[in-house]
């Protein structure tokens, strides 16, 4: 070993606290450091040249770092090993000032002994890296575009424009989702289908992306980079490149009448039918639901497409990117029955009062009230149908309503300027560009807006009203109207349960499917190489769904663009020889990643998260993380303990993802705290394996802390649930075999709760400081 | 539809005409024809069509009122709503409804049908009883052996004796097949005696005691002292069922006494008396479900009001549709047919079969459409000319004259287009005057 530690005096930062040569010193004496030093600012350019002549000169094969936090800088230095011929995996950042200098500025000498303490952990711990290399893997460069709605549209648009082949599967006739069944769209009043249809056709005629409609994915295997997929197209029982979609010729003779679905029920079309006028691809379908077998259809048609002969066909593809955009659906408003949707034929859903706006609807665009077919005289809006409504389990706000009932007022008043429109809200959310303009122009176009509940609708054979609250003026009042409009929110779609279990995709409390990160990584899903847009991951308005369209496309391209992946070195590692084929892990990984081969455990290491619950479940240790390995944690334990510094000796088990970080926040945010802790990271609390706690204590640490993620935050999802388990198990041990519980101390933390962790660090030395030194306990019980 | 549509366009017109019993029902197109044939005679009024119809275009009349003597058709169609799909054929269970189609259509074996049949296996010998005991006539037996007449012409100088031993003869009536001589009486069926014959008789004037029948006859039921003539051929013949009449009745396989009929019923199920009911029922007065019953299988015990044979049932339900008391409750379990092909029709055929036992169809719903009256075109009104004075445009153009070669000088074009407004004024004063 030829190890050069580097001292950072990070200007007074470090120095300022930590007696910096004394550690110098301190650190030459240590086994393999060859050379000791210290650097006003390590980060600086001059600071990184020294190290790489360092490097040059003196033939040094690793590099310690006690600076500042990894977080911060590992970047950096690894990319100066690697600029001195090293391999980057080659050095270890021991943080002396997040966690040591800015946090115990009031006991400089023990600020000391912790950093040199720290350094000797870090000295164990480099004693024993791997010079780890980075795989690359040949990927496929092709992307699955799972909807053909608006946000899947744009996906596959710009990335067929960039030169990449796209696979669009649409479990409907026609691509379009929603937005193809829109009237006219906000803020801007567009014809919905007209700005939509062209694109549409784009993605129709591109030589890039092979659309395959009334198709579901129904089975993905592998992962990042090689996904393969099987795709079930149902048959139309049309040849959609013959069809010519006249559709009169063989709708007129159809026998079998059904209730149009893009229709919402309110209008009728035919067992074969073209689903919108503006279907693409432009072809007919038959209903396979309802049709009859009567063979007109077929004799009628002059391009002879159709064909009751077609079969559902299986299709294998390979992609290396899988984007989801599948919306949502629509709130059932038969769930209210106090506003009596389904009963009363004169309460209709937005969607639906959208179909009788729009032209090409079962009325040609005229408003009428369904039950007397006249044009209504006065029409209430009720907000917030199925949003903002525990009782229904939909918390959440649905975004688009409050500006889409203004919009259908809007359109209706422009057509029937004498219609008294009304719409009952609770808060009206317009918090879009030029969103707040328009609902100034509703209101000054006379559209009425009462703040209140509406209780419930009130109606018989020839009558409809809304008792409701008006809460401006504090009264209850009763209004009775000739048609009433819900609001009805958005829900996550019936198909989201199977989408889950097919891609391993997690969903939030809401149903949609959740997030990478709900602020940095909106676009991402827990799964490598899979991408969300749209509102598959929660209610947004049809800007942002095409915002995150482009955006998957960019992130699929960024991950694409060189045709190989380079895997991440820090995967966990199966010792073949070692296992026993007990197959924990199997089970304990969430993610899928390990199966059984030949009786023994494998793990997908180009895929593998790196959390480290399959290594901290194995029995006899036979799964390694590489960079991460137990005997590199023992070492550091061991280092820790040699020489028992200080009275009490806490090891703290730090995740990377959240109490590490926190650990840095309560020093960016100076919160003092004592120096009794000596901490290890991890990459997570998973992977704490029950004897490395046991090992602690052996070697006399007085306490022992592991702190993961709060429990359902966790970075891997689950891992943390994992590390709950094992420490209350081994509280349960502790009890029975006579040590104090109170000694094994769990925190589920958030990065943002710094206060939290120095209160927790506080709170732990004093405990044990009551309790006494490891061992006490059972002394005094024997007494 | 433009024009080039209208004539490529397929026209379907639908008529009735009605010739007899028979309601014939036409599905006309250019390229094809359908018949869909109802003999309301047949009819037992069961309503499993009303059931299977997938747009509710057939309706049950009232059956008591017909079971009992009203001269009316059990089912009426409304023409409009019929799809012409033949379900309602294609599950009749006594082939009132009859499907024929000419012209351009999926072949039959693209639909489900009934998996039933009524077979004859290798033990029929042919013989007599079945086709006397099936109560729609609907067994033929053609006889392809040599009768006595060509193996022994009558000899009336012969002597002998002959003699039936009733406790061996079944009543197969080949001997009566074979030779004149004998005569086979028939007597009235009932469901618990179905057999057709109960006495053979021999006519001893035509008998010339050649003793083929002895050796013809299977059960050697006859004794017969006399010279042998001949030898008695083998027994054989052509048995078919015909389809169009067979009720599956269960008569055939009741009265074979060589267990020769292998039968499978369209409908798996049970039917039972609700004792509670059956003191009500009238069966001389009413007689409601003996006229209807496909089966036949209804009869007045000595012991009780009504009573049935329950072997002979096929579970169509007519005689529950009949009952004014609610006697008799008839339940299908299951339903006999053969693969439904993968189709686009498949799942709707599946729902129609279905709906034989559980009675639920599954219909599109297209009560919320609102069907709107399309908005009549606006009339186009030709605009009025407006009349002025030609004089006055030709005062204008002369005075325009003025104006266009200026526009031709490049040094006033430069002048408009950089100077300010004084500058331009000047210009235009100082070029027009």
């Amino acid at each position: 070993m030829r190890i050069g530690v580097y001292i950072c005096h990070c200007g007074l930062n470090i120095a300022h606290v930590i007696n910096v040569e004394s550690l110098r010193d301190k650190a030459s004496e240590l086994d393999g450091v060859l050379l000791s030093k210290n650097i006003q600012f390590m980060c600086s350019d001059s600071g990184q040249e020294s190290i790489i002549e360092d490097i040059k000169e003196n033939d040094l094969d690793r590099v310690i770092v006690a600076a500042c936090s990894p977080h911060l800088h590992e970047p950096t230095f690894r990319r100066v090993l690697k600029k001195a011929g090293l391999n980057p995996y080659m050095l270890e950042m021991v943080n002396i000032r997040e966690q040591c200098s800015w946090v115990h500025m009031d006991n400089p000498q023990m600020a000391t002994q912790k950093a040199s303490d720290l350094i000797k952990m870090g000295v164990a711990r480099i004693n024993l890296l791997d010079p780890l290399q980075i795989k690359k893997v040949p990927i496929t460069k092709d992307v699955l575009v799972i909807g053909g709605g608006v946000a899947g549209i744009e996906a596959s648009l710009t990335l067929a424009n960039s030169g990449y082949h796209v696979y669009m599967v649409e479990k409907e006739p026609t691509i379009g989702g929603k937005m193809a069944l829109l009237n006219e769209v906000f803020p801007t009043n567009d014809c919905s289908i007209c700005v939509l249809a062209p694109k549409m056709t784009d993605v129709h005629n591109h030589e890039n992306i092979d659309l395959l409609t009334m198709a579901e994915v129904s089975e993905v295997e592998g992962s990042v980079g090689n996904f393969q997929v099987k795709i079930a197209q149902h048959p139309r029982y049309v040849d959609a490149d013959k069809c010519k979609g006249c559709v009169e010729l063989c709708g007129d003779v159809c026998p079998v009448e059904i209730p149009s679905r893009f229709d919402f029920g309110l209008g009728k079309t035919k067992a074969i039918n073209l689903p919108i006028p503006q279907a693409v691809p432009q072809s007919v379908y038959i209903d396979n639901d309802f049709c009859v077998g009567c063979g007109l259809c077929k004799q009628a048609c002059p391009a002879d497409a159709v064909n009751y002969e077609q079969k559902e066909e299986i299709l294998d593809i390979k992609v290396g990117a899988i984007i989801v955009t599948t919306g949502y659906s629509h709130f059932d408003a038969t769930r209210k029955t106090e506003y009596g949707y389904g009963v009363c034929p004169d309460v209709i859903t937005n969607m639906e009062v959208e179909r009788l706006i729009n032209a090409s609807g079962p009325t040609k665009g005229r408003i009428l009230v369904p039950s007397t077919k006249a044009v209504p005289k006065k029409i209430a809006f009720i907000q917030c149908v199925g949003s903002r409504d525990e009782k229904v389990d939909n918390p959440y706000c649905s975004k688009v309503c409050c500006m889409s009932s203004m919009k259908n007022a809007q359109l209706i008043l422009e057509r029937y300027p004498d219609v008294e429109i009304t719409i009952h809200y609770i808060d009206i959310r317009a918090s879009g560009e030029m969103y707040e303009e328009y609902y100034i122009r509703s209101q000054s176009m006379g559209i009425n807006f009462i703040r209140g509940k509406v209780a419930e609708a009130v109606f018989d054979d020839k009558n409809l009203s809304l008792r409701y609250e008006d809460t401006l003026n504090g009264e209850i009042c009763e209004e009775a109207y000739d048609l009433v409009v819900l609001a009805t929110g958005m829900e996550a779609v019936p198909d989201a349960d199977r989408l889950s279990r097919l891609l391993n995709l997690s969903r939030r409390s809401d149903r949609f499917f959740a997030i990478a990160h709900p602020k940095m990584r909106p676009v991402d899903s827990h799964i490598s190489g899979v991408y969300i847009a749209g509102c598959a991951s929660g209610p947004k308005e049809i800007q942002v769904s095409i915002a995150q369209g482009s955006a998957t496309a960019a992130k699929a391209i960024q991950l694409l663009s060189k045709g190989e992946l380079e895997t991440d070195p820090l995967s966990a590692h199966v010792k073949t020889d070692e296992c026993i084929g007990c197959g924990i892990c199997v089970d304990v990984c969430k993610f899928k990643k390990i199966t059984m081969v030949d009786k023994k455990a494998e793990v997908d290491e180009l895929s593998c998260m790196a959390c480290g619950a399959c290594s901290a479940s194995c029995p006899v240790d036979a799964i390694t993380m590489r960079n991460s390995t137990d005997e590199q944690i023992i070492a550091q334990i061991h280092a820790a303990t040699e020489q028992k510094s200080q009275y009490p000796l806490i090891i703290a088990f730090l995740c990377n993802w959240c109490s590490y970080t926190c650990a840095d926040l309560a020093g960016t945010s100076r919160i003092q705290y004592p120096t009794n802790s000596r901490v290890i990271k991890v990459m997570c609390a998973g992977r704490v394996d029950p004897s490395f706690v046991l090992e602690a204590f052996e070697r006399g640490a007085d306490g022992v802390l592991v702190a993961g993620c709060r429990l359902g935050e966790c970075h891997y999802i689950f891992a943390n649930y994992n590390a709950k388990q094992r420490m209350d198990a081994l509280h349960e041990v502790l009890e029975d075999i006579g040590i104090d519980p109170g000694r094994l101390r769990t925190e589920w933390i958030s990065a943002a709760e710094g206060e939290r962790f120095a209160n927790s660090m506080e709170s732990f030395v004093e405990y044990l400081e009551e309790i006494g030194p490891i061992g006490s306990e059972i002394r005094e019980d024997s007494e | 539809m433009n024009e080039d549509e209208q004539d490529e366009s397929l026209t379907v017109t639908k008529d009735m005409d009605i010739d007899g019993s028979h309601f014939i029902y036409r599905q006309i197109t250019e390229k094809s024809v359908k018949f869909l044939d109802y003999d309301y005679k047949r009819c037992v009024g069961c309503d499993i069509c009303v059931a299977v119809c997938p747009t509710k275009a057939l309706e049950l009349g009232p059956m008591q009122e017909i079971s009992t003597g009203l001269d009316a058709p059990p089912i009426t169609m409304d023409l409009e709503k019929c799809t012409f799909c033949s379900m309602c054929a294609s599950f009749c269970p006594v082939h009132a409804f009859v499907m024929t189609e000419e012209g351009d259509f999926p072949e039959d074996e693209k639909f489900p049908e009934f998996d039933s049949y009524v077979k004859m296996n290798e033990k029929c010998l042919p013989c007599s009883i079945c086709k006397a005991s099936c109560p729609e006539e609907a067994i033929e037996v053609e006889f392809t052996f040599k009768k006595k007449e060509d193996i022994a012409p009558f000899d009336e100088n012969q002597k002998g004796e002959i003699e039936i031993d009733t406790e061996k003869c079944n009543f197969c009536g080949l001997c009566a097949e074979f030779c004149d001589a004998f005569l086979l009486i028939e007597k009235d069926k009932t469901p618990t005696d179905p057999a057709p014959f109960d006495l053979l008789l021999v006519d001893e004037d035509k008998c010339d005691y050649c003793v083929l029948c002895q050796d013809l006859c299977p059960e050697e039921a006859i004794k017969v002292q006399g010279e042998r003539r001949g030898e008695a051929p083998e027994i054989e013949g052509n048995l078919t069922i015909d389809e169009s009449k067979c009720t599956r009745c269960t008569w055939c396989q009741v009265v074979c006494p060589y267990d020769a009929v292998d039968i499978k019923k369209p409908f798996e199920g049970e039917i039972v008396l609700i004792d509670a009911n059956v003191d009500q029922c009238d069966p001389q007065g009413c007689h409601g479900c003996f006229n209807v019953c496909p089966s036949h299988l209804w009869y007045v015990p000595e012991d009780r009001k009504i009573a049935i044979k329950e072997d002979y049932c096929t579970y169509c339900g007519a005689c529950v549709n009949a009952c004014p008391k609610d006697v008799m409750r008839v339940v299908r379990t299951q339903v006999n047919h053969t693969k439904i092909p993968d189709s686009p029709w498949a799942s709707q055929w599946r729902d129609a079969i279905d709906a034989m036992v559980t009675s639920q169809r599954k219909f599109p719903n297209i009560s919320r459409a609102i069907e709107a009256e399309p908005e009549p075109a606006k009339e186009h009104v030709e605009v009025e000319v407006p009349e002025i004075d030609p004089a006055y445009l030709e005062a204008a153009r002369k005075r325009l004259d003025k104006a266009k070669p200026l526009l031709l000088n490049a040094k006033f074009r430069k002048v408009i287009e950089s100077e300010g407004q004084e500058k331009v004024s000047k210009e235009i004063k100082k070029r027009l005057a």
